[in-house]
């Protein structure tokens, strides 16, 4: 099954019908999912020969974009079919386009600003703040083009030591539960010092 | 000349079939996927990688690869903070899931995008790592 989520939409819903198609009745005995992102419901466990069900699978889009495909596993108590497998594709529009999603130091780098570009990829959607959520990093924003394009510049407070940071791209898009998008920066050790896993 | 012909249509007669049954043999081994990785070829690098797990929180707690990082796109800011601090580029990054997922690509791709780099998928995911591993 494919869905096709608008920009708008945080989580999106497929139903999957069935019928008992054998001479004897059907137990599902549980339901599982491939991702916490993917919860299934059923109508009901026993199925009498010829009966119909719906199996109803809700999916939470949260900062996912692109293709996503889920499974959904469905166990029987019948012999000749104990699992059937649903497969499920997702397709979320792009409402941000982050380029870079991350930047990064090298620890001792000059802590001087770097830039992350912002692209709107609708004409509903702004951006209205960039908000670093951690102090060791100072985040600004600015308006490019009208609407259009963002310019967001991170800036580390120390470069001495290692630390990870995020920054939260407030959209005003849609009104009623407006979406945020995270970039991400961070101050790590030289390559050459890194120690192995 | 005729020993020449001859061997050519021998060669045609071995070749063809082959060609077809390396096409549609209904046992062919699927192709690799975008930036997947054998087993055998991590085993081989006799050097330290940094391994994700891309299953869900559950089945990571359950069990994992020694030392691997847990990392999905239920829990991605929880997760991410430790990955990039261990990963620039010094040791390659290999991304597993369960045998039949596709979080692991996924997981990937979006590592990709970071910037972060060298990643890939290992090919058959957790279940290819315990036969691996027994």
């Amino acid at each position: 099954m494919e869905l096709h989520p608008s920009m708008s939409d945080t989580n999106v819903v497929a139903q999957y019908a069935f019928h008992n198609g054998g001479t004897y009745p059907v137990a599902i005995d549980s339901v599982k999912t491939s991702c916490g992102c993917t919860t299934a419901t059923l109508d009901k466990k026993n199925y009498a020969p010829g009966e119909k069900g719906e199996i109803s699978v809700n999916f939470d889009i949260g900062q996912r974009v692109g293709e996503q495909q889920k499974e959904i596993m469905v166990f029987t108590n019948d012999p000749r079919e104990m699992m059937v497998l649903l497969r499920m594709k997702i397709l979320i529009p792009e409402v941000l386009r982050i380029a870079p999603p991350f930047v990064s130091w090298e620890k001792g780098e000059a802590a001087q600003a770097k830039s992350i570009r912002v692209e709107v990829m609708s004409t509903n959607v702004h951006v209205v703040a960039a908000l670093s959520g951690a102090d060791a990093f100072k985040s600004e924003l600015r308006e490019i083009t009208a609407g259009h394009e963002y310019q967001v510049l991170v800036t580390p407070v120390t470069t001495t030591n290692q630390m990870v940071g995020t920054i939260r791209l407030q959209t005003d898009f849609p009104s009623d539960r407006p979406r945020s998008f995270n970039a991400y920066a961070a101050v790590r050790e030289k390559a050459s010092l890194l120690s192995a896993p | 000349m005729k020993v020449l012909k001859q061997m050519l249509a021998i060669a045609l007669v071995a070749i063809l079939p082959a060609l077809v049954s390396a096409r549609w043999h209904p046992r062919r081994p699927a192709p690799p996927g975008e930036g997947e990785i054998e087993i055998s070829v991590v085993r081989a690098w006799k050097k330290p990688v940094l391994w994700i797990d891309a299953r869900p929180a559950p089945d990571y707690a359950r069990e994992h690869v020694p030392g691997a990082l847990s990392l999905n796109e239920d829990a991605w800011d929880a997760g991410i903070s430790e990955v990039v601090l261990r990963a620039n580029g010094s040791v390659p990054l290999i991304v597993y899931c369960g045998a039949d997922c596709n979080a692991s690509a996924q997981v990937a791709h979006r590592l990709r995008q970071m910037g972060l780099q060298p990643v890939y998928v290992l090919k058959g995911g957790w279940e290819t790592w315990k036969r691996d591993h027994p």
